[in-house]
């Protein structure tokens, strides 16, 4: 039994362990940091096993011990286990790995047990979010997350970041309200708030054609559970908190806002409509299409004419959204896979940058702000070229291969315009995510001094060689994913 | 017949009630009234009313705030208690896990000095 | 009308005025009590929905917890002065009209279809309640320990003044 949960049951050893360092030793931020890390390598570790151990037997002892226990077959119909699960966690573990490096760096004796705690739970929430199997364990684990988020939003604990935290707060409640008004819907609907029971009666339904009450109680339930989940995807109608949020928070929250959150939502938005809903396509196939077209041009033009990095890097959040609104909007088995490799670079990539934004811009996020980085960090400077370049999807960099992917998905899935709208989407985004390669190779001949610290300078140098390596020798990667998800379908 | 058990809880709601405006009534009915400027006052004793002007101290947010995830806690309890009979050492060991978790929160809160009056 | 349907519908005008209250007065004590209000009419409306637990619970934790705190908060931040006017700007008009005409359709809707009818079952009351929440969902119920556990670190890292550096 417990084999199957090891990497959740670390991040929960982790949550105690690093809350009772705090109690026992109180402010230790470079022995909590450490601690934290540990587990999360050990997890990450844990989740890797599980791939790598996949097979369609792997989840034979599982049933086999179910059957013996009976009280626990509750777990798994709360918690669904699977190879796409645990991709996911294994990407959001990547995040907080990063999140956790550049976090020492900002807070120093500050990052200490509580805001370990805090980190590790967001992780928790967030992988336990997408693997929920009814509604009350996909609500507690969302709360879990977000109320993390906002605690770390307002870590710094000044004006600017409660700002960002209590909008990014009073937002996220009134997101969580709809949800779980489009809950109440669905459970009016359907009579249940089990997702296994949900799928079978509609699979029931599907076959003899919907009652006019039920299809009426779905639409409206969608209507308010997609607000629910836009927001944590900061998709279009419902984007308007990521860039003040962004600009708010320190820096490496924001980060993990970018990344880890919205791999979690994605996660949880694949798991829905894919697979609550998937025998339902009328009911949201539309809704999520415009949702996902919308949301990667909003979030492309309105990032032109941007002149902060962060809040930059928030569009740039919301339209890559997007473009995995759209695989899930296309389907198959090969969205998929290209979805956990584009939120897998997206999140080295995304990292990366905040890693030099950083260094560079502490305080002052203005893109002249990275004037003369070339003169005075020439490695810096090229690291976050490519960085960059990665993010407009130019090749030879990783960026190119994970959108190349998504493309491919939805031709696959015969969306071959959709597949367009992504390249000319693209091509926009290449636009500003130059503009900042652009302000960073200027000549600068003021006199400033960048902070020498180390952590970030490592991180962003070593994203930067990744994306590269990554770029080039793609099939390290995709053979793996191909590999698992083969062996776990048995194909 | 059968009575609605929550007739009793309508019964002792309007018995309670026409108690309390009752005896407002009769008072007010049968009382000799003989008012005079002490007596109008609000209060006879203590602080003279008048606009409300102190801030409460922020202690008060962190105590109700650590009353109030406490008090969901024991919340939890009710339902247990009820079944734990039946469940036996399952539901034991489930809220025994709960508890150890609230109990580091606890222990957290209290070294960190939440509980105590600056 | 029988009398469930009128107590019912009591309970709900009750609630409503109480929503209404906290909408629109403009005294935040005023505010918290048109809140009180609503929560226990809700507690009404649970009981009569054979969920005497949670009634309880509500009257409990909400009106009576959740309430004095929201007083608390009001005190600390010394809210004697009345609250703004409703915003009328276009935006807020704007804001406005689409609120009422989501709430318009979504009545319309409702009361046009055939409600499913679920029958109240005895999940309410407190021995059915613990079976579902030990066994069924025994994972939200860790999990609920887990948010409160962020709760408390939450409300100490940020309630907490002092010890800063």
């Amino acid at each position: 039994m417990i084999q199957y949960f090891l990497p959740e049951i670390t991040i929960l050893a982790g949550i105690l362990v690093v809350l009772i360092l705090e109690i026992v030793l109180g402010r230790k931020g470079f022995l909590a940091t450490l601690v934290s890390l540990l587990f999360l390598l050990v997890a990450g570790f844990f989740a890797l096993r599980d791939l790598s151990l996949i097979s369609p037997d792997y989840y034979k002892g599982l049933g086999a011990f179910i059957n013996e226990h009976q009280n626990l077959v509750y777990i798994i119909k709360s918690l669904r286990l699977g190879v796409v699960e645990r991709f996911m966690d294994t990407i959001m573990i990547v995040g907080t790995i990063y999140f956790v490096l550049l976090s020492y760096d900002y807070f120093r004796s500050r990052a200490s047990g509580d805001y370990q705690f805090l980190t590790l739970s967001a992780l928790l929430g967030g992988m336990l979010l997408i693997k929920s199997n009814n509604w009350p364990t996909l609500l507690l684990s969302l709360e879990i997350l977000s109320f993390s988020l906002y605690a770390l939003v307002a870590f710094r604990k000044d004006l600017f970041s409660y700002e960002a935290a209590g909008k990014y707060f009073f937002l996220g409640a009134l997101s969580t309200a709809f949800l779980t008004m489009g809950i109440a819907f669905l459970y009016l609907a359907y009579g249940t708030i089990d997702f296994g029971t949900t799928f079978q009666r509609i699979y029931t339904l599907a076959q003899a054609g919907f009652p006019r009450e039920v299809i009426i109680l779905s639409s409206i339930a969608l209507a308010f559970i997609i607000v629910g989940f836009g927001f944590k995807l900061s998709a279009v109608p419902f984007h308007f908190w990521t860039p003040d949020v962004f600009e708010g928070a320190p820096t490496p929250t924001a980060g993990f806002v970018s990344t880890v959150s919205k791999t979690a939502a994605i996660g949880l938005v694949f798991a829905i409509f894919q697979g609550l809903l998937v025998n339902y396509p009328a009911l949201w196939k539309g809704l999520i299409l415009w949702l996902s077209v919308i949301t990667m041009l909003v979030g492309n033009i309105a990032a032109l004419r941007e002149n902060s990095v962060k809040k930059l890097l928030a569009f740039s959040t919301i339209a890559n959204a997007g473009y995995v609104l759209a695989v899930v909007y296309a389907g198959g088995l090969e969205a998929v896979k290209a979805a956990i490799v584009f939120m897998l670079v997206y999140t080295i990539t995304t990292f990366g940058a905040f890693a030099v934004l950083q260094i560079t811009s502490e305080g002052n996020t203005h893109i002249e702000n990275l004037r003369g980085l070339f003169q005075r960090k020439p490695d810096l400077a090229f690291a976050l070229a490519a960085l960059m370049v990665s993010l407009a999807g130019i090749p030879p960099f990783a960026g190119f291969f994970a959108k190349f992917f998504l493309a491919f998905s939805m031709v696959q899935m015969n969306h071959p315009l959709l597949a367009i709208w992504l390249f000319f989407n693209g091509a926009i985004s290449a636009y500003y995510y130059l503009r900042v390669v652009y302000y960073a190779f200027q000549r600068d001949d003021s006199e400033k001094e960048l902070p020498s610290s180390r952590i970030p300078y490592a991180v962003a140098v070593v994203s930067a060689v990744l994306v590269l390596l990554m770029g080039l020798f793609p099939d390290a990667y995709t053979s793996f994913v191909d590999k698992v998800f083969g062996a776990f379908f048995g194909l | 017949m059968k009575i609605n058990p929550y007739f009793v809880v309508l019964l002792m709601t309007v018995v309670g009630l026409v108690i309390a405006y009752g005896v407002l009534a009769i008072s007010m009915f049968l009382g000799k009234r003989n008012p005079y400027r002490e007596k109008l006052n609000p209060y006879e004793s203590g602080v003279k009313p008048g606009r409300w002007d102190y801030k409460a101290n922020i202690q008060y947010y962190l105590t109700a705030l650590a009353f109030l995830i406490f008090d969901i806690e024991v919340v939890f309890m009710y339902p247990w208690a009820v079944k734990v009979m039946d469940l036996k050492f399952f539901a034991f060991i489930e809220m025994l896990i709960f508890i150890l978790i609230l109990l580091v929160g606890y222990i957290y809160i209290w070294r960190k000095g939440g509980l105590e009056w600056q | 009308m029988t009398l469930t349907a009128v107590i019912f519908t009591l309970f709900a005008l009750l609630g409503l005025w109480g929503a209404l209250v906290v909408l629109f007065a403009k005294r935040p004590v005023y505010n918290a009590l048109g809140l009180l209000l609503n929560f226990v009419s809700l507690a009404a409306i649970y009981i009569m929905l054979n969920a005497p637990f949670l009634g309880v619970i509500q009257i409990i934790v909400y009106s009576g917890a959740i309430v004095v705190f929201f007083l608390f908060v009001i005190m600390i931040l010394n809210l004697r002065d009345p609250l703004s006017d409703m915003d009328l700007s276009f935006k807020g008009l704007v804001a406005f009209v689409l609120m009422i005409s989501l709430l318009s359709l979504l009545g319309v809707y409702l009361y046009v279809i055939k409600l499913p009818a679920w029958k109240l079952g005895p999940e309410g009351s407190p021995g059915k309640l613990g079976e579902l929440l030990l066994r069924d969902y025994l994972i939200p119920f860790e999990l609920a320990s887990i948010l409160l556990l962020v709760a408390i670190v939450i409300a100490v890292v940020l309630g907490k003044k002092g010890e800063e550096q």
